[in-house]
């Protein structure tokens, strides 16, 4: 997500660096492109329009101009404004401290809700020990009682059976009564997808809200949707009161617009995105770190958060035991490895380091993916254990075997050891200037792990 | 006339926006850049992108201005070529004489529409005709059932594998059964998939390969399903499912709302691929064969 824009930002911003003073034409090309670059990451025309317009009076009103380079200045204006746009902090479900709360999912047909619902309640249950209740109100899609139903079972949540009640008032009243009478903490309420334009349809969504009176309105939006955005947005807004909204299919290689679309129209905080199909692929949503992540200045701190969340705490510590004692065999190095995997893979570490486009396009160019990762692992699933810490025994014969054992080519082997020894050095630096904390450590290690991979 | 009729009261509702726009921009009856503007500015709305925009909008500013000019000679104008550019996209998919088994594989990003327009399709292949539908979604929760679902109110015959099991399997398992049971049409229905989720594009290739090794001598179409409401990443989808595997065709969804589906005209211009039917709403008489005419008089709202 915002990989072109950030593209196309890198690019406006260096077209200007250099530059003493920014003149008036300087800033009108400078405006335009970002224009041009918002409506290509699709953006809604109505948001560039109010976005621009900002950057400018801002600019007008700004006395420092001279003062300050002209590049700093744009990289500055455009990140307040788009932290005005979508925030700053992560802001929480908001959870009453006692009795029910109550959450109400909505969106149009496919946008994600049910499967977001199921994730939802995943999400809360983890880290609490609320007593959620799942229900739905889709009466309209085949099977929608069902999908959610086998959903509840996968994450073991209780699921609201109102047997084919065809009444979607009544399943909303039934199902208040269930969950006060049950004593549940969290009632995830689910609804059939809309089209804004159905009346009756946006009718009986806010009959439901009516009725639910919840504390938490969800709208759930496809993160690829276009500029339909902005008619989603407002009218849903204008019909049940939004809280907050929650962004689909993040995993896919939309270029993010319908954030900035949403979060701009609604007003309510973005929470979560989803970033894939299965049930723990829920996240919560960092404004400030993707305003970085879209200007280029790299999301450090997601990264550090990221990476102690999915390792495995007691290969780190391995890890560093035998790092600091000097030792780092291949079996090290394939650790090593699947750690980067958990992460998300290559492209997932990259998408948060500084200079993302640029480390984006070599790994293209390489064809470095999370194959690589995966074929690098099986070379080394075909070595022998002695193998594996004694790499420099690995001969023309050896690599022979090995090569056929993984199904990879000799050339493959080759390149691997290639890049072992080089990480191999990197630790042996490391470990000299290994002072750092875990975290710290990590980051280090995580980078030094990365160019090697990419001058092979 | 139905057909046409029904399409554009569908599309009436989202194509409003541009006319008023261009109504609006014409009362001062010159074509001046605030005009252009407003026009650029329609055109944009409609996820028609920048690039399409620009070259319509050029088409605009080379009209010489006279007393004839008014907000219907350009809305004709641009309608014209919009429809000029889509009109090589009509296509059947439901060639009328052509015996012996056809198959139609439907992929897509998720939820755009695969399983319904599935079950739109069963209803429009008729009663007359031997269908097979073959639930190779067995990953997303209930995607079996609410396939069979459709399947059963068409009365069409269905087959499914056993739980989590590979989709390329219940595939082969379908086309065997489908050739030896002279069915006129099997009718295969996916998981949904981003389109660069390398792994699950793997998954299709392979799904797709024993297809083709199972049916030599038999057509196959790939038909891509496509959310209308997405953007710019419809065009992504085209080009990258296309690339690993040729997909023969597209449908478009999600027409009865707001959003328009402009991007199709980028991809009318990129690529040459038929755009088979539009979907216009969730029930099972809800889609219409793609004609380019209605499309762009509806983008643009022009009455007859
Ligand atoms: N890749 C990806 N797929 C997702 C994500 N969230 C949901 N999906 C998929 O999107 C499809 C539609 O999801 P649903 O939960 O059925 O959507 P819905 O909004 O409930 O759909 P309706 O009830 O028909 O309106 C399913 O295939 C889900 O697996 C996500 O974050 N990433
Ligand atoms: N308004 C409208 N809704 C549609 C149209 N086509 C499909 N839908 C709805 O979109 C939602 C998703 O449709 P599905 O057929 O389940 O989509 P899918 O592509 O099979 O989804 P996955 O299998 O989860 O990837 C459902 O609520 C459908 O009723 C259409 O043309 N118009
Ligand atoms: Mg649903
Ligand atoms: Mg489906």
């Amino acid at each position: 997500m915002f990989g072109i824009l950030n593209e196309k930002l890198e690019k406006i911003v260096g077209s200007i660096r250099g530059k003493a003073i920014i003149s008036e034409d300087d800033l009108d090309i400078t405006l335009r492109e970002i224009r041009i670059a918002f409506l290509e990451a699709d953006v809604a025309l109505s948001v560039v329009k109010s976005f621009i317009e900002d950057i400018k009076s801002n600019i007008v009103g700004q006395k420092v101009l001279k003062s300050i380079k002209p590049d700093q200045m744009i990289i500055k204006l455009v990140h307040d404004e788009l932290i005005k746009i979508l925030g700053s902090n992560n802001e929480s479900l908001n959870i009453a401290k006692t009795g029910l709360t109550k959450i109400l999912f909505c969106g149009l047909q496919g946008s994600g809700k049910t499967t977001t619902v199921a994730k939802l309640a995943n999400y809360i249950k983890k880290d609490s020990k609320k007593n959620i209740l799942l229900v739905s109100s889709d009466i309209y899609r085949p099977a929608a009682q069902e999908q959610l139903q086998v959903l509840s079972k996968q994450i073991n949540v209780e699921f609201f059976n109102h047997k084919n009640t065809k009444s979607v008032e009544k399943i909303t009243l039934d199902s208040i009564k269930h969950a006060e009478q049950n004593l549940f903490d969290i009632m995830l309420f689910d609804t059939a997808g809309r089209q804004v334009v159905d009346e009756a349809m946006m009718e009986e969504l806010k009959k439901i809200a009516q009725i639910l009176d919840p504390q938490e309105t969800i709208l759930v939006a496809d993160s690829l949707t276009g500029q339909d955005a902005a008619n989603i947005a407002n009218s849903f807004s204008k019909t049940v009161h939004i809280t907050s909204s929650i962004l689909t299919r993040i995993d896919g290689d939309g270029k993010g617009g319908a954030a900035l679309s949403i979060k701009s129209i609604t007003g309510a905080p973005i929470k979560f995105i989803g970033t894939g199909e299965k049930i723990e692929q829920l996240e919560s949503f960092h404004p400030e770190r993707i305003a970085n992540r879209i200007l280029g200045m790299g999301d450090i701190v997601s990264l550090v958060e990221k990476a102690t969340e999915n390792i495995d705490q007691k290969e780190i510590e391995n890890l560093a035991k035998k790092m600091s004692k000097g030792k780092f065999d291949l079996e090290d190095f394939a650790n090593q490895l699947k750690q980067m995997g958990k992460m998300g893979g290559v492209s997932g570490i990259m998408s948060m380091l500084p200079g993302i486009s640029k480390a984006q396009k070599l790994m293209a160019e390489n064809k470095i993916s999370n194959d690589t990762i995966n074929h690098q692992i099986a070379i080394i699933n075909s070595m022998t254990k002695n193998e594996r810490s004694n790499p420099e025994i690995i001969k023309a014969s050896r690599k022979i075997r090995i090569s056929n054992g993984s199904g990879m080519r000799v050339q493959d082997v080759n390149k691997l050891l290639k890049q072992f020894l080089q990480s191999q050095k990197m630790m042996k630096r490391m470990k000299l200037m290994n002072k750092g904390d875990l975290s710290n450590n990590l980051l280090q290690k995580l980078q030094g792990n990365l160019p090697p991979n990419f001058n092979h | 006339m139905y057909i046409i009729s029904k399409f554009r009261s569908g599309l009436k509702k989202t194509s409003r926006f541009i006319t008023s726009n261009i109504i609006n921009s014409l009362t001062s009856k010159q074509i001046s850049p605030k005009i252009i503007e407003d026009i650029e500015t329609a055109l944009i709305s409609a996820d028609i992108g920048l690039d399409v925009t620009e070259h319509l909008v050029n088409k605009i500013k080379k009209i010489k201005i006279t007393d004839k000019i008014d907000s219907k000679s350009i809305l004709n104008l641009l309608s014209n070529e919009i429809k000029n550019i889509l009109y090589e996209c009509e296509q059947n998919l439901i060639e009328k004489h052509n015996d012996g088994l056809k198959i139609f594989l439907f992929i897509g990003v998720n939820g755009s529409g695969k399983t319904t327009t599935i079950g739109k399709l069963i209803k429009r292949l008729g009663k007359d005709k031997k269908i097979l539908v073959a639930a190779c979604d067995t990953f997303r929760a209930a995607a079996v059932d609410q396939l069979k679902k459709w399947s059963d109110n068409q009365e069409a015959d269905f087959f499914q594998g056993s739980l989590n099991q590979d989709p390329a399997s219940v595939a082969y398992g379908a086309c065997e059964k489908a050739k030896n049971d002279k069915y006129d049409f099997l009718i295969i229905d996916t998981a949904g998939r981003l389109s660069n989720n390398t792994n699950l594009l793997n998954q299709l290739v392979k799904i797709k390969s024993v297809i083709d090794k199972s049916a030599v001598d038999l057509k196959l179409k790939t038909i891509l399903v496509l959310d209308g409401t997405n953007g710019s990443n419809m065009i992504n989808q085209v080009e990258i499912f296309g690339k690993s595997l040729n997909v023969t065709g597209l449908i478009i969804t999600k027409l009865d709302g707001t959003a328009k589906g402009g991007a199709l005209i980028s991809i009318a211009k990129k690529y040459q691929i038929p755009i088979h039917f539009v979907g216009l709403g969730e029930q099972e008489d809800d889609l219409l064969e793609f004609k380019a005419e209605p499309f762009s008089h509806s983008l643009l709202n022009i009455e007859n």
